[in-house]
């Protein structure tokens, strides 16, 4: 253990902590409580972390630093704490936005039809005590009230439901699972469920009443693992051992408990009427979430564990409901395209729908799906975070200040999320400035800036420079080539589709006409192409308000075929070719 | 064509990615039995060392160092053999073996540093993506190579450069390589960590890197 021997007073916290001699300084702030934002997992590379030094010295700048101070013009007492050690007594300030706060609104998009059909459900059982003359178990009484013989028990159930027979004037409910088995007996003349959609960046919980099928209300959150890195495979890296693993588990367990008693507790809602958890998300996280081990994910031939899992008991993974609640994770189609894509696949009815169609979602990795018939392609590309604003001068998610859309009347114009000041450029809003940079003539088809400086001001400090032209263009490059590969093999042309679904990131932001222009959705007629907002969480409210979908879905997930994209063989010239915008 | 207009239009041929342009120049070289060597390093070799300046200013990206990098390599497919008929030897920068090292399947990165090392003068022998690490030793240890160059585009997969030095380490041959690595999730400060020789953050800035390294190791 080492001695902490030195005093850190944040000034822009009103505290003072420990630390000891160089230790790193984001260790020490992270112990203290602070939720440092190490988007790239502490390698200095995301500029995220910054902190001012007010007074004091700290380990010397490294290059990584200088670069951040020469290009975002920080000054010299400007430093990454995932960078710096400390080397004494220190007064720190953190701005804002180095640490992880809360984002985003839960997108909305239309729902298909479907009944309702929820796994959970409550029925009103009436009591006949037992006589002497037929002293009927507890157990006999409930089968004969649900006229179901095939239903089952488990003892706690059985023990706690006894109490009620005494409560003849109150309503008792009975709450049954896939019909079958019985998790409760009490006061639930309404039960509910979640919906979670597990992003790597986000998370959305959605509380769902059971009975009605409405949504009563949504929460959405920075999912806290992202402390160890922005992105899967860092998260991967961090959960090199067991016990790494294991609180990788832990803290999003944790805070989905929190959020999840939160936002019950706003609502009057007891823990105990809540019985299930859909669980949407991509193949590493519902690995970490299960505390399963990730490694064989992120090294060739890159597997999973499991495809489909077995139902589970949400105390077997700490998650805080009903004693009994069940936990249901939306099947994975591969290692690189999980159980979001399942659900954006439901959410999008492609799964029954006739016909060619493409499903993108855009998000850190950028998965396809190709429907031709009765087949399916799926495949994912590595296009890396750039277009949720990382590895970008001035980039940003879309948090309030950030410049959502950009347009040109003579003049470059921007529109800000909540219109606050900007503070950064998000995806969208980059994929409208290429367009518009091109359409004046700023920007050729290479990506090469026209311009004198070689620089775009937007803002005070909010910029676009060549640098991060060349960024956009691989992330770009990246997804066309995937959409061009999976048309190739199935000898399809763009035209031959009958509609592109989009989902992910972009939210409503994004300017279809925009997106076409730098090359990054195919030139169809836009009455051909649909947004479709975060259909990850979609699908996953359909799974839980219609159970019978899980059996189906399961059976059309193992029958996608998937591509791996950097083993084609037409690869890099596609990829190489597809750098070129529009 | 004169001496200097046939070498000004080789500088321009590979600054153009010209293949075509590129080889019929180096045709029309032997055919007038031009000093093949005159011909590479005040032809050919301005005009790549053009492009990395292009490069650095942000004026080219990959597609046109990729076309500059071909049209270099056609023009010294045609002028290396003519030059060995006669004796001459194209000076080698150095001998390098790189590869995507194992549990890592992405070769783009790595084919196209592979390719502009090519045209900068070096003997390149590409592995591949997904090379064992015994694989890489091997193979440096046969062809006698310079230099060794590892690719990572995984952070999981970084851990094998690491593998990697301490092999050579255990080995004692440590000494004998040069270590360049590189790939997306890799940094200064991981090369330095794991004590490799080099770092490069492009492909590029690889050629730059490279040769530094031979230079050093005389």
């Amino acid at each position: 253990m080492v001695k902490k021997k030195h005093t850190l007073t944040l000034t822009s916290h009103k505290k003072t902590i420990k630390a000891g001699y160089q230790e790193r300084l984001s260790d020490a702030l992270l112990r203290a409580g602070l939720p440092m934002n190490l988007f790239c997992g502490g390698r200095g590379v995301c500029g995220k972390c910054r902190v001012r030094v007010v007074e004091g010295r700290l380990s010397p700048t490294t290059e990584n630093e200088k670069t951040f101070q020469a290009v975002k013009h920080w000054d010299t007492r400007s430093r990454l704490s995932c960078q710096a050690n400390v080397t004494g007594d220190l007064k720190i300030s953190i701005p804002p936005e180095s640490l992880v706060s809360s984002v985003l609104d839960p997108g909305r998009a239309g729902i298909p039809e479907f009944p309702l059909n929820p796994a959970v459900k409550t029925y009103l059982i009436s009591f006949h005590p037992p006589t002497l003359a037929s002293p009927l178990s507890l157990e006999e009484i409930c089968k004969k009230s649900l006229r179901k013989k095939s239903i089952r028990f488990v003892p706690d159930v059985l023990g706690k439901a006894s109490s009620h027979l005494k409560d003849e004037a109150e309503a008792v409910y009975a709450v049954l699972y896939k019909d079958r088995h019985v998790l409760d007996i009490g006061f639930y003349e309404t039960v509910y469920g979640f919906a979670v959609d597990l992003g790597t960046t986000t998370i959305v919980l959605e509380l769902v009443d059971l009975v009605t099928g409405k949504t009563v209300a949504a929460d959405a959150f920075l999912n806290p693992q992202t402390r160890y890195g922005a992105d899967v495979l860092s998260r991967i890296t961090y959960a090199s051992s067991p016990e790494k693993n294991k609180e990788l588990q832990d803290m999003v367990i944790q805070e989905v408990n929190r959020k999840v008693s939160s936002l019950i507790k706003k609502y009057g809602i007891r823990q105990e009427a809540v019985f299930e958890f859909c669980i949407s998300g991509n193949t590493a996280m519902n690995h970490l979430f299960l505390g399963l081990p990730v490694q064989t994910l992120a090294s060739a031939p890159y597997h999973a564990l499991f495809s489909t899992m077995s139902d589970l008991s949400a105390s077997s993974i700490g998650l805080n409901g009903n004693p009994q609640a069940r936990v249901y994770i939306v099947p994975n189609i591969k290692s690189f395209v999980g159980g979001d894509i399942t659900s954006g696949l439901t959410a999008v009815e492609l799964l029954k729908e006739k016909g060619r169609f493409l499903f993108i979602d855009l998000g850190t990795n950028g998965e396809i799906v190709l429907k031709k018939g009765v087949r399916f392609t799926a495949s994912s590309t590595a296009a890396g975070p750039a277009f949720e604003g990382m590895n970008l001068s001035c980039g940003t998610l879309a948090v309030p200040g950030a410049i959502t859309k950009i347009w040109h009347d003579g003049k470059i114009r921007f529109e800000t999320l909540d219109g606050k000041k900007p503070s950064g450029i998000c995806g969208s809003g980059y994929i409208d400035l290429l367009a518009v940079l091109m359409e004046n003539g700023l920007l050729d088809k290479d990506g090469k800036l026209l311009t004198e400086s070689k620089r775009i001001e937007l803002a005070e400090k909010v910029f676009l420079t060549q640098k991060d032209i060349r960024e956009l263009q691989l992330a770009a490059a990246a997804v066309k080539t995937g959409i061009g590969i999976l048309l190739y093999e199935n000898r399809l042309s763009p035209k031959d589709l009958d509609a592109v679904h989009i989902g992910g990131a972009f939210g409503s932001y994004l300017n279809i006409r925009n997106a076409q222009k730098i090359g990054l959705i195919p030139g169809l007629p836009i009455s051909k192409i649909h947004f479709r907002g975060n259909t990850s969480l979609e699908g996953c409210r359909l799974f839980l308000l219609s159970y019978k979908t899980r059996n189906k879905v399961s059976e059309a997930v193992s029958r996608i075929r998937y591509l791996s994209l950097a083993s084609h063989e037409g690869f890099q010239d596609r990829f190489i070719r597809a750098l070129e915008l529009g | 064509m004169d001496r200097d207009t046939l070498l000004e239009n080789m500088k321009t041929a590979v600054i153009e990615g010209n293949k075509q342009q590129a080889e019929e120049l180096a045709r029309k070289a032997v055919e007038q039995k031009e000093d093949l060597l005159d011909m590479i390093e005040n032809g050919f070799v301005p005009g790549i060392q053009k492009v990395g300046d292009m490069w650095e200013k942000g004026d080219y990206f990959l597609p046109e160092l990729i076309a500059s990098a071909e049209a270099m390599k056609a023009a010294m497919n045609i002028l290396q053999p003519e030059m060995e008929k006669i004796g001459v030897k194209a000076r080698s920068t150095g001998r390098v073996v790189i590869g995507t090292v194992e549990g890592d399947i992405h070769d783009i990165g790595k084919s196209l540093v592979s390719s502009l090392l090519s045209a900068n003068g070096f003997d390149v022998i590409d592995l591949g993506a997904d090379v064992k690490l015994t694989l890489f030793i091997e193979k440096a240890e046969e062809v006698k190579a310079d230099l060794i160059c590892l690719s990572s585009l995984l952070t999981t997969t970084m851990l094998g450069q690491k593998r990697l030095l301490n092999m050579l380490s255990e080995k004692n041959i440590r000494d004998k390589y040069k270590i360049l690595v590189g790939g997306a999730p890799v940094t200064r400060q991981w090369s330095e960590n794991i004590g490799a020789d080099g770092y490069a953050e492009n492909a590029m800035s690889a050629v730059v890197e490279a040769k530094k390294l031979v230079d050093r190791k005389g």
